[in-house]
């Protein structure tokens, strides 16, 4: 018997491995009723791919986790506002991202470059600009970011405007269907497309230096 | 068909990365140099997207929301029932004046006639009293006097017609904001 099934009359609530069984929605109504051990079932699904989205998005783990903490906490506290006939991972990450986007806003971290400002141009003004890593007063955790978003590729998707990298990383990222994505976004299909496709044309341009790495591998 | 001379779009990419690309599509990649370093490129960036590392929050980050998340309304069971029992007696209670209306109609009836013959005898009594009070005040006589004409009658009903239309017109007009700005007006 799942999560949500009707046994003489009454919602059953399951043992946790049965909650892992049962669909977001199965678990979305017994989190509905309070059942907690739904609820944290909810949070444990989507904890992974909502705080790598947020991360990549933010470059700051304790920030990240904070706003990973908003978006589920305003997702479990409306539930009651949730329509079932949408996907609940939509919706989860619809959060997500406007979570990130308005702390984007409000932090005016826009696009970070830690090889100078995008429009410097000439070597000075690329130093001035440019953010300093490995200095003695940086954090354990700054340590751990620089370390896992430190990549070319990584540094590349950080340059991006935030709605590209959004686009991308839920595309590419997190595997989400052009239709899926357009949904979470609130943006028409067409502008979904357009998004993905300058952001890989941006990431080409970026990653130029490894062509000739790319073009051999291929 | 002679290939007209145009490069892959953004569309072409989508259906390369879908392999879906048109058959004519195909025949260009294969002869342009450029379109096929970018298919090969486009192909090994989204292959390093795809790999790109999941990253998980600190241990207990699960304990930590639930620690902030204000337990969702659950409407008290108790004030469930109380509603529920009270719905319960106003419909019972009705269904059993209605059965009972039905099954004692004469006592009903009964009841109905007297209570009519009392209220009418009140309110015809009350309507007597007060006429009789109104015929013995000093103005009565003078009152009938005036009202035993008929043209008299007619002239002060005319003048309270018109004296209500006027009031009205004069309330309406108040009530409409000016068209102009009216000095000394704030």
């Amino acid at each position: 018997m799942y999560p949500g099934e009707k046994a003489g009359g009454k919602l059953v609530a399951e043992s946790p491995a049965g909650l892992r069984r049962a669909t977001d929605q199965e678990v979305v109504i017994l989190a509905r009723k309070g059942e907690e051990a739904a609820c944290r079932e909810l949070v444990e699904r989507y904890q992974r791919p909502v705080f790598s989205l947020i991360y990549r998005m933010v470059r700051d783990r304790e920030l990240a986790e904070d706003l990973s903490q908003e978006t589920f906490v305003k997702v479990l506290n409306a539930l009651s506002t949730y329509r079932p006939e949408f996907k609940f991972s939509s919706w989860v990450f619809k959060i997500a991202n406007n979570v990130a986007i308005d702390q984007l806003r409000r932090r005016e971290l826009d696009t970070l470059s830690l090889e100078g400002s995008p429009h410097a141009t000439t070597p000075d003004m690329i130093e001035a600009t440019a953010l300093e890593l490995g200095e003695a007063a940086e954090s354990a955790l700054d340590e751990v970011a620089n370390r896992e978003l430190g990549s070319e590729i990584e540094r590349a998707i950080a340059r991006l405007r935030p709605e590209y990298r959004s686009c991308i990383l839920l595309r590419h990222v997190e595997g989400r269907p052009y239709e899926e994505i357009a949904e979470i976004l609130d943006l028409p299909l067409g502008t979904v497309k357009t998004y993905i496709h300058r952001a890989r044309h941006e990431l080409r341009n970026a990653l130029g230096h490894l062509r000739s790495e790319w073009t051999e591998s291929s | 068909m002679t290939w007209p001379i145009r490069h892959l779009t953004a569309e072409d990419l989508d259906a390369f990365h879908s392999a879906s690309l048109s058959p004519d599509a195909n025949q260009h990649v294969h002869e342009c140099d450029e379109c096929r370093a970018l298919l090969q490129q486009d192909l090994a960036l989204v292959q390093s997207l795809e790999a790109l590392p999941v990253f998980s929050p600190r241990e207990g980050f699960a304990d930590r929301v639930m620690v902030r998340v204000t337990a969702p309304a659950v409407v008290s069971v108790r004030w469930r029932r109380r509603r529920l029992a009270l719905a319960a007696s106003v419909v019972i209670g009705l269904g059993a004046s209605i059965v009972w209306s039905i099954l004692n109609r004469p006592l009903l009836i009964s009841w109905i006639d007297g209570a009519a013959q009392e209220l009418g005898g009140a309110a015809w009594l009350s309507l007597a009293t007060l006429a009789q009070n109104l015929s013995e005040q000093p103005w009565a006589s003078e009152l009938s006097r005036f009202g035993s004409s008929t043209g008299r009658l007619v002239l002060v009903g005319v003048v309270l017609i018109l004296g209500y239309a006027a009031a009205m017109i004069s309330l309406r007009r108040l009530m409409v904001q000016p068209g102009q700005p009216v000095l000394h007006a704030d």
